[in-house]
């Protein structure tokens, strides 16, 4: 595999010294949205005589070449005015567009923002691009519009438990998915235990989801990129949107500071149950001072200096903050946490073929914990911190060729769990902080290659290192968990170095315009890893480094698809399989407390194993028309074989489904109305039960059966959602839009536990198992407007 | 400790913010039997004899009434415990230490728990053996106990000890309490346990411990039992015995898990774990204790 990716590579240095004997010309250029002044990101260039084309970059950036020739260029997106020049190539040439949406909005309810054939023709398979104006017609869980609700809506991704923003891809892990905000990693991408995710779907421009095939500018992750462009702002008018929901309101503002070179964008979102109930908690209450809120802030500037250069600044805010005050008992909590990230990009055009982009991306995700009682104060926190430098590259040598290469470096910190207490004057020493750092750096090339016409391949190749460097205390235990010996390591000593090549190869073989099958091959190293003690996940999840004990885990993936369009594009079909082998998987070993350590390193307390995933992914999209939607519907199983855990038998992963079923629906009636519909259906959880009991000093002791080997009933839903859209000028529009979430009612399981009854002196206790749900039919309603 | 019960006040407001829509029904769970193993209960404190009560695991939902209970225990196991020196065979008979009235004891014993020492423990029954190592620890004297009123009442209050852990090693104290009286309804025979927690908080340090009563046994088997009406507290003017225990750290663990696990009986934010004992090839614990007992008086400071 190595051996053929570094001939692919010399294949393509080689081409360039043909590609400029050939007299080619090149253009490039940016394409943006004439109203707003926003770039596109995947829209299309094309020569119409012959054919050739190019997309957009996550920058609006666009670069082809061809031979010298007089040529009709067409560029197009979706919902937008399709746009028609006639160039003379007989030089290189900047040329930038400005597409204006659709006169007359027949499209607004289209389902992505894909263009025609890509799904076909695109060498990439397991990518999906969402446009946030799908998101926004799907329904919605109490009224807000939610990005990672509606990636769980593919085939091939599954929510987590109920209401739960977490996402599995392929049988993935929760910490397997790089989760992007303008380039920065979001670390927790939930709100309130996960029921909503931090991405305010007013600041956000795109969504791409890469599922499979990860070209090799993506690292650090085995299962997934999700990569989110937060919008640029207008840099043509002053604009602002808003809305106000059942449990949160967002206003959006945006504007030119210069027009049409620099512009910025203020979001902000905050849930209000505290403040709607604070009027109804009597001062007198022991319970005043106890509440839960969220809030985000999203702000963007930037600035196109000259033909050639744009600079970005990017930041995210956001914080959940739960209070719990019992006055009876002197009794204090706050639990807080969320992220903040602040990303500086430079994009630099060099040349009509080369274009660079810098970005300088800081990452912060804490959680924090206090309590307090009378004398006694006690607390524990934990959190990661990334400093992160990227230098990117796009050279476009040929008009067969989209070579990108690229170095990453990244500098982080963890601080996985720490805790104090004290009673009044007297501090207990819980030992020292256990922090850990680490350097992860990588270097990758990739090159987008069409062969001939119909063959094309996509092959790329990167190197990641990871290094855990100190301080930090080793400590070694003996069978009885002794702390027998400890190492001290020194600031910036190398305590593990670890590295590794990943290659990446996708292959497509297009039969026509309608009909292709393509191949994919990938191997990804992830340096980090997610601890997880509950069934569901939790902001008290804690991130992990690589180190001695822990090594980094290693994804390979297989997958081979076959893709057909019918009726010119309206219809979209596919059928993908792969198999996903994950090495060095973690798990806490059993019967692990979480507790306060001294002396020792969390990661004594993990087991190794590994996992694997094979499932076939069926899918049926309609995109065009009044009426589009997709139905999907995958069929998968995933294991994982751990020494330490179920006497070293295989066990399903606690998200193995093994049916899934998504169907939406969205239909334009008017206009002024828009209805869509919702239906998912997917096997049970995989949970373990007790499976018999003992009594020991008293206490009923449960004795589990094996590991994730029962089988809670499937889950099942309908949403519905109408938008109706009651005012729309110029200058101000509005709309309503009302939910309906889990429309019949489907009692579906969030957990079941186990409820003695009865006294043992009255003649029985009897056992009983119950299942609990938590959203029945729930209603909800959301005012929009923009102006 | 405290921390524990401050996770579990944060749980409880999160299913009560839940609960606000959450919705619950009884299911019918097809689960398989068990592996039939035996359960040890074995104790050594300082200065007694070695007592330990048999019993068998059951299916999760056999019935439990007074007969399936009485069922559960194993009256003809064969016990032994040594201490490296000298094996004693114990018997089952009545044993006025044990809560149940009966164990496995020894009644002229040569085997007698003693500080520093280590024993073995061996049980058939059942067509299996189990065995199971313990050691004791040397008992800490008490910096001071002293029981002072809880803010807002007047006469009732907490026991505070006062210790401080000689930092060698990593080990469990276990508190255990009784309140003595001459009145049968206040008299606790039985010392209970009221907290158990390792060392690693405080290591070579003074900690302070406040408690209450400790619950009494099976409280969680025998509901709507009358309650104490001094429940939470000691009463100014009550004769308290407090008992500070010292414990090997594998005794410990098993404590912890066993208090993890009943505490967390199908919470999805709890991991369904097994509690892995001391005793190897069946279920449950086996410990040595160090003593260093008290008796108090609940006056005003």
């Amino acid at each position: 595999m190595t051996k053929y990716l570094v001939g692919l590579i010399l294949l393509v240095v080689l081409q360039v010294p043909n590609a400029l004997f050939a007299q080619n010309f090149a253009i490039s250029g940016t394409i943006t949205d004439a109203k707003t002044g926003e770039t596109m990101i995947g829209a299309t260039v094309i020569l119409k005589e012959n054919g050739k084309g190019a997309a957009t970059n996550v920058y609006g950036f666009y670069s082809l070449s061809s031979e010298k020739g007089t040529y009709t260029l067409v560029a197009s997106y979706l919902g937008y005015e399709d746009y028609k020049q006639t160039v003379v190539l007989d030089k290189d040439q900047r040329i930038s567009i400005a597409l204006s949406p659709k006169a007359i909005t027949t499209k607004t309810v289209e389902i992505t923002g894909e263009r025609n054939d890509d799904n076909v023709t695109k060498t990439t398979m397991g990518q999906i691009k969402l446009d946030i104006n799908t998101i926004k017609n799907i329904p919605v869980f109490m009224g807000e519009v939610d990005v990672l609700k509606t990636i769980q809506l593919l085939p091939g991704v599954k929510g987590g438990s109920e209401g739960n923003a977490g996402f599995y891809v392929r049988g993935g892990g929760p910490d397997q998915n790089l989760i992007l905000l303008d380039e920065a990693t979001v670390y927790n991408a939930g709100h309130l235990f996960g029921f909503f995710s931090v991405f305010n779907g007013d600041a956000v421009k795109s969504i791409n989801l890469i599922k499979g095939g990860m070209p090799a500018q993506y690292g650090g992750r085995l299962a997934s990129v999700l990569d989110i462009s937060m919008k640029d702002g207008n840099n043509q008018k002053f604009h602002g949107d808003g809305g106000i929901g059942l449990i949160a309101s967002r206003l959006t503002l945006q504007g030119p500071i210069v027009k049409n070179k620099a512009s910025f964008i203020l979001s902000g979102r905050r849930t209000y149950a505290d403040i709607l109930a604070q009027p109804f908690i009597a001062d007198t209450s022991p319970f005043k001072g106890s509440g839960y809120y969220f809030y985000d802030l999203n702000a963007k500037v930037n600035w196109q200096i000259g033909d050639r250069d744009r600079v970005f600044l990017s930041g995210y805010f956001g914080r959940d903050v739960f209070t719990f005050s019992n006055q009876d008992f002197g009794f204090k909590t706050k639990i807080a946490w969320g992220n903040a990230t602040l990303t500086g990009r430079w994009n630099h055009v060099y040349n009509d073929k080369l274009f660079s982009n810098v970005s300088l991306i800081f990452t912060d995700y804490k959680f924090s914990f206090d309590a307090s009682q009378a004398e006694f104060k006690l607390g524990f926190y934990s959190g990661i911190r990334d400093y992160n430098a990227k230098l990117d590259y796009t050279w476009v040598p040929s008009v067969r060729h989209n070579v990108k290469f690229g170095l990453n470096y990244i500098y982080h910190k963890f601080t996985p769990n720490n805790a104090y207490a004290s009673a009044g004057d007297q501090d207990f020493n819980l030992g020292e902080p256990e922090t850990l750092y680490a350097n992860e750096g990588a270097l990758y090339i990739s090159d987008d290659f069409d062969v001939t016409e119909k063959f094309s391949i996509s092959a790329g190749l990167r190197l990641s290192g990871f290094q855990q460097i100190g301080p930090f205390t080793r400590y070694y235990k003996d069978s009885q968990g002794y702390t027998t010996d400890s190492v001290n390591y020194g600031r910036g000593e190398s305590i593990k170095l670890y590295g590794g090549l990943e290659p990446r190869l996708a292959v497509k073989y297009a039969f026509n315009s309608k009909m292709s099958v393509k191949a994919s091959y990938t191997r990804n190293l992830q340096y980090l890893h997610l601890t997880n003690i509950a069934s569901i996940s939790l902001p008290t999840d804690l991130w992990f480094p690589s180190t001695q004990r822990v090594q980094p885990q290693i994804g390979s993936q297989y997958s081979l698809g076959i893709f057909r369009n019918f009726a010119d594009n309206t219809w979209e079909t596919s059928v993908e399989v792969y198999y996903k082998n994950m090495l060095n998987q973690i798990e806490y070993k059993d019967g692990y407390v979480p507790g306060a350590s001294l002396n020792d390193n969390l990661d004594n307390s993990l087991v190794f194993g590994r996992g694997w995933a094979y499932g076939s992914e069926f899918f049926v999209k309609k995109a065009l028309g009044k009426t589009t939607g997709w139905l999907g519907y995958t069929l998968s199983w995933t294991q994982r074989k751990f020494d330490a855990i179920n006497g070293g038998k295989p066990y399903f992963a606690r998200y193995d489904r093994r049916h899934d079923v998504q169907f939406i629906i969205t239909h334009e009636f008017s206009p002024k109305w828009t209805a869509s519909a919702v239906w998912v259906y997917s096997t049970g959880n995989a949970l373990t039960l007790q499976t018999g009991r003992y009594i020991y000093d008293g206490n009923i002791v449960n004795e589990f059966g094996p590991r994730n080997d029962f089988r809670m009933i499937p889950y099942h839903r309908m949403d519905l959602s109408v938008t109706w859209t009651a005012k729309k000028t110029e200058k101000f529009t509005s709309a309503w839009n009302l939910s309906i979430y889990n429309v019949y009612s489907r009692m579906n399981p969030y957990f079941i536990y186990f409820a003695a009854e009865g006294d043992i002196t009255q003649g029985q206790i009897k056992l009983s198992a119950r299942q609990v749900s938590l959203f029945p039919i729930i209603p909800a309603i959301t005012w929009n407007f923009s102006f | 400790m405290k921390m524990k019960i401050a996770k579990h006040i944060f749980w409880l407001t999160f299913f009560g913010l839940v609960f606000f829509y959450a919705c619950e029904k009884e299911i019918t769970v097809d689960l398989p039997k068990p592996d039939p193993k035996i359960v040890v209960e074995g104790y050594v404190f300082e200065g007694e004899r070695p007592y330990v009560i048999l019993s068998r695991n059951t299916g999760y939902f056999e019935p439990i009434d007074s007969a399936s209970l009485i069922n559960s225990f194993i009256f003809d196991g064969v016990v032994t415990v040594s201490d490296g020196i000298n094996t004693d065979t114990l018997t089952f008979q009545s044993a006025a230490e044990s809560v149940l009235g009966f164990a496995y004891v020894k009644t002229n014993p040569t085997v007698v728990g003693q500080a520093g020492k280590t024993y073995t423990l061996t049980a058939t029954a059942d067509g299996q053996t189990v065995t199971a190592v313990t050691t004791i620890i040397p008992p800490l004297a008490l910096d001071s106990i002293l029981w002072k009123p809880q803010v807002n009442e007047d006469s009732l209050g907490f026991v505070w000890i006062y210790f401080t852990d000689p930092g060698v090693d990593l080990r469990g104290y276990r508190i255990m309490s009784r309140r003595v009286s001459a009145n049968p309804e206040r008299n606790q025979p039985y010392f209970r346990t009221n907290f158990y927690f390792e060392n690693s908080l405080f290591s070579g340090q003074q900690a302070p411990v406040g408690f209450d009563q400790a619950s009494q046994y099976g409280e969680d088997l025998l509901a709507n039992q009358p309650e104490d009406p001094d429940d939470g507290y000691f009463r100014v003017g009550d004769t308290v015995e407090v008992r500070l225990c010292t414990i090997d750290k594998p005794y410990y663990d098993f404590l912890n898990m066993l208090g993890n696990s009943t505490s967390s009986n199908g919470s999805p934010f709890a991991s369904p774990n097994n509690v892995i004992g001391n005793v190897i090839g069946g279920l449950g614990g086996f410990g040595g204790h160090g003593v260093a007992q008290y008796r108090i008086v609940c006056t005003f400071p």
